[in-house]
């Protein structure tokens, strides 16, 4: 499937240095790319735009080398190539700087430069005035101030980011790739490093930009290149579209039929409320309640503070200030035992990470928190634990022949699944989902989306959180916007489009210099 | 691959039994007196003490930790019950109080490694000196050999028609207790799965830190027993009691399956590589080996006991590589 492509005329009769033609690429029974087609022209920037989870730091990983695509070909300059590592694509001219850079933080500024090409005296001796000289001139362009000499270990993350793409520079780049370059930056450094961009895209480097924030693809990009459920959805030059028609391109149309919830759903009382959490640096005074059988959204960018009010209400890092409630009693969660004790329960984003334990047995991760509950005199009633083991399997539809199975074995959609019965199994009154249908496959997800409805319908307070903007809106009563660690606003389900949420949860509140 | 692993713990124990029968073979040939009941149970003696700080470190080991003060702990408690004893405190007063100091040393470095998030090796690498050195600095230069009969009972006499040793008997109920506690309670739930995943676990609500300072709280519990059997046995008390032996403890924790990285491994494989090397260190004895020698047969024993699993993900990853060839092709 290919997007309508309009060239205009000047573009025709160049060549593009880069080609994506087909790219493919599955995590084992999960597709993360299907069928990337576009063209990068040098001097020119390239936006690339799509939601979280779209595949836009895969496409740039197999651009790279970090990762292989599964079909499809990368031509540089019309040549087929397919790199292996970072280091083959930066001796070809491509660069990635990402969102958070890697550099070695006890060596100078000018060291992480030149790392891996230190300018050499005979004997090997490393040419340090050289070195130093190359990383101030390399700095200045950038119309940074950062001192070459200084230790990486004591730069703001802003000062990381100039240093990553001052070594990106030291070498010939022919195709720059900026990853959520601004995340981090403020207004005044992020205006300065686009003044650098436009230098390189004047000198014929070709640029891909990858940014959350339309105004800057909308300020920077010469052409436009988006991705929604990790298809190409079209390339368009960037005179051609405003912003309205990008959303809408971003967020498209659903392409499965979801689940949708029942339409008179009918509310209990107030059971989680929270009032002005903040955590110092993360996300401050937010507010809200969710009453039984009520399935409330949280939708907002990666980053923008959702998790960490999860796992702040889960106990994990307990909150600087503000207040809780759960079924009408303050609480003050500082532990998810006494969380899960108390009947709230949260799942979490990264499910093989956090949520499971992979090399153990679907039985024994179900029953781990309840693991008390089960035994007498602290002896683990085993029979029991199997029985409730594979009443959930069932009940979930787990398709796995045993509950002896290891979870690591499961696909994505089983693994989910053994988490959810997991923490029902603990009995909750509410319960937090985060990005519960991040990266399952479309029959799982289905699966997941009627599981919630009928949490919810059987009386549970549900949180949920999730970028899945199509998954949000049917699944969720009222939708809370969280953009950088603020709740900015709240849609009821009948209010809500995807275009609003996006727009909310892409506006610039403040930006908190990290 | 998972599953393998998860197999090959039985296998592993089914190994170590042949591995027993053979070193008593071997044993058995070098002196005609060795397959007396009398000189088996004698050579028990020769891990019973290792083999009480084993299980101990067994459980530190199962969450991902790991505890080498173990044998300088046993020398504080030796010491404090000979100065209990010569304070005049009865038996049944003094080993209580050792058990309790034993706990208390095990506490200090559990809350130094897990409240305090600080490395375990170096952790207890520092109270290993620490505790040792109060050892030394408690008791006397000469050491304190006027236990009362009352204090060496537990190390000299024989249950069951004088066959059994005493020492003996404690060891096998601490094994199975500690078998119980790791295999069939909530509490070794929690400690495999603290070892296999920390952070999973603390979502799940468990409270790692809790239990992994209980782990090693009653690995210097089991410390405070090993310093009675340890007097019983000698009847002396001095600050260098037990020094040295802590390599063949880890060995014999490495060797029963155990993955020092923590998550898997069995009581009982513990308890057959305990068996194992007493009877090799035994054997050598027999055999009239030098005790360097023996350090280095116990030094290679531990490097391959870690080499173990590396060598079977290693057979496993050939394996796959081939049948993926094979696939292709």
């Amino acid at each position: 499937m290919l997007g309508d492509i309009a060239l205009s005329p000047e573009q025709n009769c160049k060549i593009p240095i880069l080609s994506l033609d087909g790219i493919c690429k599955s995590f084992g029974p999960v597709r993360a790319l299907e069928d990337i087609t576009f063209d990068v022209f040098p001097g020119r920037v390239h936006g690339l735009v799509g939601e979280n989870g779209a595949g836009k730091s895969t496409l740039v990983k197999i651009i790279t080398g970090l990762e292989q695509a599964d079909a499809g070909r990368v031509l540089l300059s019309g040549e087929a190539v397919r790199f292996h590592t970072p280091i083959e694509a930066r001796a070809h001219g491509i660069v990635a700087v990402y969102q958070d850079p890697k550099l070695f933080p006890h060596l100078s500024v000018a060291e992480n430069i030149a790392l891996g090409a230190y300018p050499t005296l005979p004997f090997g001796v490393i040419n340090r005035k050289r070195m130093y000289g190359t990383a101030k001139v390399l700095l200045e362009r950038l119309g940074s101030e950062v001192d070459p000499q200084a230790l990486v270990a004591g730069l703001s993350v802003a000062e990381h980011q100039f240093v990553e793409i001052a070594r990106a520079l030291s070498s010939d780049v022919k195709i720059l790739i900026l990853d959520e370059p601004t995340s981090a930056l403020t207004p005044a450094e992020a205006e300065r490093l686009f003044r650098v961009v436009r230098t390189l895209r004047d000198h014929g480097t070709a640029v891909i930009l990858i940014t959350h924030r339309l105004e800057e693809i909308e300020a920077m990009s010469d052409d436009i290149s988006v991705i929604r459920d990790r298809r190409h959805v079209a390339t368009k030059d960037a005179k051609s579209v405003d912003r309205a028609s990008l959303v809408q391109m971003m967020v498209g149309r659903p392409l499965e039929t979801l689940f949708t919830r029942r339409d008179q759903p009918t509310f209990g009382k107030e059971v989680l409320r929270v009032e002005n959490l903040s955590l110092t640096g993360v996300f401050d005074n937010v507010s809200f309640s969710v009453r039984a059988g009520e399935v409330v959204g949280m939708g907002g960018l990666v980053g923008a503070g959702r998790s960490e009010i999860a796992q702040t209400l889960f106990g994990i890092t307990p909150p600087t200030s503000g207040r809780v409630w759960l079924n009408d009693h303050e609480i003050h969660p500082h532990n998810p035992r006494q969380m899960l004790d108390l009947g709230l329960a949260y799942l979490p984003e990264d499910r093989d990470r956090d949520g499971l334990i992979m090399p153990e047995t679907i039985t024994h991760n179900i029953t781990l928190p309840i693991l008390r509950r089960l035994s007498h005199w602290c002896f683990v009633d085993r029979s029991q634990e199997r029985v409730l083991a594979e009443d959930a399997s069932k009940s979930y539809r787990a398709l796995t022949p045993t509950v002896e199975q290891i979870v690591s074995a499961l696909s994505g959609g089983n693994r989910q699944k053994v988490a959810f019965a997991k923490w029902l199994a603990t009995n909750p009154v509410t319960l937090i989902l985060d990005e519960p249908t991040h990266g399952i496959d479309i029959g799982s997800k289905a699966q997941v989306h009627e599981m919630v409805a009928q949490l919810a319908s059987r009386g549970l307070a549900v949180l949920l959180i999730s970028s899945d903007l199509p998954e949000l809106l049917a699944m969720s009563d009222r939708i809370l916007v969280i953009a950088e660690g603020t709740l900015v606003t709240e849609f009821l389900k009948n209010d809500a489009t995807q275009e609003k949420v996006m727009m909310a949860a892409a506006q610039q509140t403040r930006r908190v210099r990290r | 691959m998972s599953m393998r692993t998860r197999t090959a713990i039985p296998t592993w124990e089914l190994v170590l039994c042949v591995l027993i029968v053979a070193a008593g073979v071997w044993s058995s040939k070098l002196s005609p007196y060795y397959l007396s009941i009398d000189q088996i149970f004698e050579s028990t003696r020769h891990f019973i003490i290792p083999g009480l700080l084993a299980l101990g470190l067994a459980m530190v080991v199962s969450t991902g930790e790991i505890d080498i003060s173990l044998a300088s702990i046993v020398a504080v408690g030796t010491v404090a019950l000979s100065k209990l004893a010569a304070a005049g405190f009865s038996i049944y007063v003094a080993a209580p109080i050792v058990i309790v100091i034993g706990a208390l040393c095990g506490t200090l470095n559990g809350v130094l490694v897990a409240r305090y998030g600080l490395p375990s090796l170096a952790v207890t690498l520092g109270t290993m000196g620490a505790y040792r050195g109060l050892a030394f600095i408690v008791g006397s230069e000469v050491g304190y050999t006027d236990f009362d009969d009352s204090f060496l009972w537990i190390g000299s006499e024989k249950l069951f028609g004088d066959i059994v040793p005493i020492s003996f008997c404690v060891f096998v109920t601490a094994a199975i207790g500690v078998w119980l506690l790791m295999h069939r309670t909530f509490f070794g739930r929690h400690c495999f799965s603290i070892g296999l995943n920390p952070d999973a676990s603390w979502f799940a609500g468990v409270e790692v830190v809790k239990v992994k300072i209980r782990t090693y709280a009653l690995a210097g519990a089991l410390a405070g027993i090993a310093a009675l059997v340890w007097v019983g046995q000698y009847g002396s008390a001095r600050g260098d009691n037990a020094d040295g032996s802590i390599l063949f403890v880890v060995t014999a924790v490495v060797l029963g399956g155990m993955d020092i990285n923590g998550g898997r491994g069995t009581i009982s494989g513990v308890v057959l590589s305990l068996l194992l090397l007493g009877t090799i260190r035994n054997g050598m004895g027999l055999a009239n080996f030098g005790g360097p020698t023996q350090t280095v047969v116990l030094g290679v024993l531990l490097v391959g006991g870690v080499l173990r699993p590396a060598l079977a993900a290693t057979l496993a990853r050939l394996r796959r590589h081939t049948s993926d060839k094979q696939a292709g092709a």
